[in-house]
């Protein structure tokens, strides 16, 4: 039995049998693929298609009900096959290239082949700005490889390849090239396992399937080896290898093996089979090219120097000319010498330009794609936080939508338009694009249905305080410490241990040290301690029960309050910003002492002093005024301080205070101390200055009076100036 | 060197002359040419004289129209140019010069022998 189909051909309907028809398909297609360096290709193509059509058209008239596969092949028999004009073909150049040796007559050998263009960059298929398009056209290779090419070069040398493309792309003129016909990346029916990724890679790189089977598999198995090895030998020691490092690495290779599986077609047809395997490989076809080209390379530069030669011959010709006429159509000429050097600065910006925003958005969907890698692999680790952040299933499965449509699509999205672009991968490419709409619209849904139930979930603050009994030290001196060892993370993943203190998570219980301090004076003459366990809830009531299942310890004894390095919140409880404030309310003129345990447990600027409206806060918004607008404290761990009768700690060692609480710091009152000294000292000496001008202006009026000797009285006046000089100074 | 290799390169200098000359006797249909071809026991595939008409009709030696057919849509028909005609006069000078010197050669060789 056959299935018998009507294809139009040409303006002609004709039935014709299916495998027929597939094997009239392949025929055609091979003679586009033959033709396709061909000037007139499409011209050849369709005035064949024509007479086929004719011929078909002249079975059926005959009388038979359908084209069969016998007449296909007589047709096909009676237009020559493709081998058959390769034969006829090969016979040429064989006898054109005996006939060159023996005469150099060497215009019909350039005549067969597809003549070689200048370099251009490739307006018609471009990636960025057409440059590897037009490199791959020069060498005619697949413009997929030739970006592939750039990509390695790119990111092996540090960046050059983008200056060799950004050269190229402004030095290139643009022009519409031919597209590549040739060997394409494929998915291979023929030879899959899962979807014939691994297969058409083989296929394309002509390499065996296994080996990128491997590849993509290896780092999958090595983790589940390594996996089964941790269990049974290391049991006492866990993360015996890196895991996460291969784990990481084998999802990359799912991703790309995924991402590779939505963009590659699959090669249904014949000629797609033809396309994915190609006749030559791509390296060979490359190393002939270039060898022909550096040989094609002494002719040119002998052209090129011919060329530079008449050019520099103008240019003097015109500058001769230029000098007769003195410059009269200087200006135009200048306007017009200058508008294409103009345009080509403005290119090369607008260049700049595009690949600085191309580098930007790069690196916007680079830094996505390992934040979503992060959260993926490294949010194992933060598995256990499911049990706290969820009030609800549906609120769970909310964040698991945002998570996955809202954020991952898009990334999974950008990296497969950013490969079909590179692979250049024509056709069913509508569905993908509605597919993707539909799944991030769903993402957008979820996101804004999270933010309304984690908003609703935080609408309301509340927090409960417990007065904590405090023995009166004797000594007037609270001593403030934790007693309790610093959180570590304890879970199973080693490697973030290290350097993460602060926090902990199990299946049960999440510890944190939002713990903070207020000291504040206390309004009577003993020490006050209250605990303030705060919460965000859906209602007060619920903030309210959530703070009340705090966990935190404090405890009193002698002159040491003792506190937890942290507070514990049941899974049960979930975390809504639950936190702590330790209220201490310290006499005017008795002394407090921070640990250093302090420091280590939480964090240096945990402890503040009341502010004069720490009492304020605010329902209506939710926000922890009380804390805000507490004073900021440079606090020393190891230090007495003591309350002032301003509501101030200072350091105890460095004031005198009464028993008012009024203090002076010790610095201070020295200073003072010393500069009255030095008052005092001044005043004796301008006192004994005055004594002596007064004793000597009595003797002078007495020597006046007596007229004694004029030398000796001289001699006092200059006695007397000098003094008068170092008054003022002394003074 | 073999000798359909030598068969086929004599007959492919000579197939644009055969074609030519066809076509200057009046508007021809490309399968109309093959036919006479094979009449004259000129060996032709249909397949390699499609691109030679579109090569010499790119190089304006021919030129076609459409002509309304009672079976289907217009067919194409091929006639030559001025600077085919041209060109054709040049290739029969260098025929008929091949021809008479290697029919020379060729005699002279049989006297020789």
């Amino acid at each position: 039995m056959k299935k018998i189909i009507n294809i139009n051909l040409s303006g002609r309907v004709i039935p014709i049998e299916d495998s027929a028809y597939e094997s009239l398909q392949r025929y055609i297609e091979s003679l586009r693929r033959y033709f396709a360096n061909e000037e007139g290709r499409d011209e050849i193509i369709n005035d064949i298609e024509s007479r086929i059509a004719e011929l078909m058209n002249d079975k059926v008239r005959r009388g038979s009900a359908a084209v069969t596969d016998a007449d296909i092949e007589e047709i096909i028999m009676s237009m020559g096959r493709v081998e058959d004009f390769e034969r006829t073909d090969a016979e040429e150049k064989a006898f054109s290239a005996s006939g060159q040796a023996s005469t150099g007559y060497s215009q019909t050998q350039s005549e067969q082949r597809k003549p070689k263009g200048r370099l251009y960059r490739d307006g018609s298929d471009k990636f960025l700005g057409g440059v590897c398009a037009g490199i791959a056209n020069y060498m005619n290779v697949d413009p997929a490889i030739v970006r592939l090419i750039f990509a390695i070069i790119t990111f092996g040398g540090f960046g050059t390849g983008i200056i060799i493309y950004l050269a190229l792309w402004i030095i290139l003129p643009v022009k519409d090239l031919d597209t590549y016909v040739g060997k394409r990346l494929f998915r291979n029916p023929d030879d899959k396992v899962i979807s014939g990724v691994a297969g058409g890679l083989a296929a394309y790189f002509n390499k065996p399937s296994w080996a990128f089977r491997l590849i993509f598999a290896a780092p999958l198995l090595l983790n589940i080896l390594f996996g089964v090895l941790n269990g049974i030998f290391f049991m006492w020691q866990r993360d015996i290898f890196p895991n996460i490092f291969i784990g990481s690495f084998s999802g990359t290779f799912v991703l790309a093996y995924i991402i590779l599986w939505i963009v590659l077609p699959e090669a249904r047809s014949a000629f797609e089979k033809m396309e994915m395997r190609g006749e030559k490989v791509d390296v060979n076809r490359i190393k002939q090219n270039v060898q022909e080209g550096m040989g094609d390379f002494k002719n040119r530069m002998q052209s090129w120097g011919e060329e530079v030669k008449t050019s520099a011959q103008k240019m003097s010709s015109r500058a001769q000319e230029f000098a007769r006429t003195q410059g009269a159509d200087f200006a135009s000429d200048l306007k017009q010498s200058s508008q294409p050097a103009g345009r080509g600065c403005l290119h090369a910006i607008a260049v700049i330009i595009k690949a600085f925003f191309i580098f930007v958005a790069g690196c916007i969907t680079l830094a996505l794609f390992a934040g979503l890698m992060a959260i993926l692999f490294g949010g194992i680790a933060w598995w256990p936080i499911n049990n706290f952040l969820w009030t609800s299933s549906l609120q769970k499965g909310l964040a698991w939508g945002t998570l996955i449509f809202f954020i991952g699509v898009p990334i999974i999205g950008f990296m497969t338009w950013l490969i079909r672009r590179v692979v250049r991968v024509r056709s069913h490419s509508r569905y993908l694009g509605w597919i993707f709409g539909g799944l991030w619209t769903f993402g957008w849904i979820c996101a804004i249905a999270f933010a309304i139930s984690i908003a609703k979930d935080m609408r309301e603050y509340e927090r409960i305080s417990t007065d904590i009994a405090l023995q009166q030290p004797v000594n007037d001196r609270l001593i403030v410490n934790v007693n309790e060892p610093e959180i570590h993370y304890s879970g199973g993943f080693g490697w973030l241990r290290h350097d993460n203190t602060g926090w902990d998570i199990t299946d049960d219980t999440l510890k944190y040290n939002n713990v903070k301090f207020r000291i504040s004076k206390s309004e009577d003459s003993i020490y006050h301690a209250t605990l303030f366990k705060y919460s965000f809830g859906s209602n007060l009531k619920d903030a309210q029960t959530r703070a009340e299942k705090i966990l935190f310890n404090v405890s009193a004894t002698d002159s040491v309050i003792n506190f937890g390095s942290g507070l514990s919140i049941h899974r049960t409880s979930k975390f809504r910003g639950q936190g702590i404030i330790m209220e201490i309310q310290v006499p005017v003129g008795k002394k407090i002492h921070f640990d250093e345990s302090l420091i280590h447990a939480y964090n240096p600027w945990v402890v503040r002093r009341g502010g004069k409206d720490y009492r304020y806060w605010n329902r209506r918004y939710g926000y922890d005024n009380d804390w805000d607008y507490d004073n900021y404290f440079d606090w020393d761990a190891n230090v007495d301080y003591v309350m002032g009768s301003d509501g101030k700690l200072i350091k105890a060692d460095r004031v005198v205070m009464d028993s008012t609480g009024v203090y002076e710091k010790k610095a201070e009152k020295n200073r003072l101390k010393e500069l009255e000294e030095k008052e005092r000292k001044n005043e004796k000496e301008r006192q004994e200055i005055e004594r002596e001008k007064e004793r000597l202006r009595i003797e002078r009026q007495r020597t006046d009076s007596n007229s004694t000797g004029y030398k000796k009285s001289q001699n006092k006046e200059s006695e007397l100036a000098s003094l008068n000089l170092f008054t003022p100074i002394i003074i | 060197m073999n000798i359909e290799n030598t068969q086929s390169q004599m007959r492919k200098g000579i197939l644009e002359f055969c074609i030519l000359s066809i076509i200057r006797r009046g508007e021809a249909y490309p399968s109309d040419i093959v036919e006479e071809m094979k009449a004259a026991n000129l060996q032709i595939l249909e397949g390699t004289l499609y691109p030679l008409l579109t090569r010499l009709k790119n190089s304006e030696m021919l030129t076609y129209r459409w002509v309304e057919s009672n079976s289907g849509p217009p067919r194409k028909y091929f006639s030559l140019t001025q600077k085919g005609e041209a060109f054709y006069g040049e290739l029969e000078q260098t025929w008929l010069e091949l021809s008479n010197g290697v029919n020379a050669l060729t005699n002279n060789k049989e006297h020789n022998s």
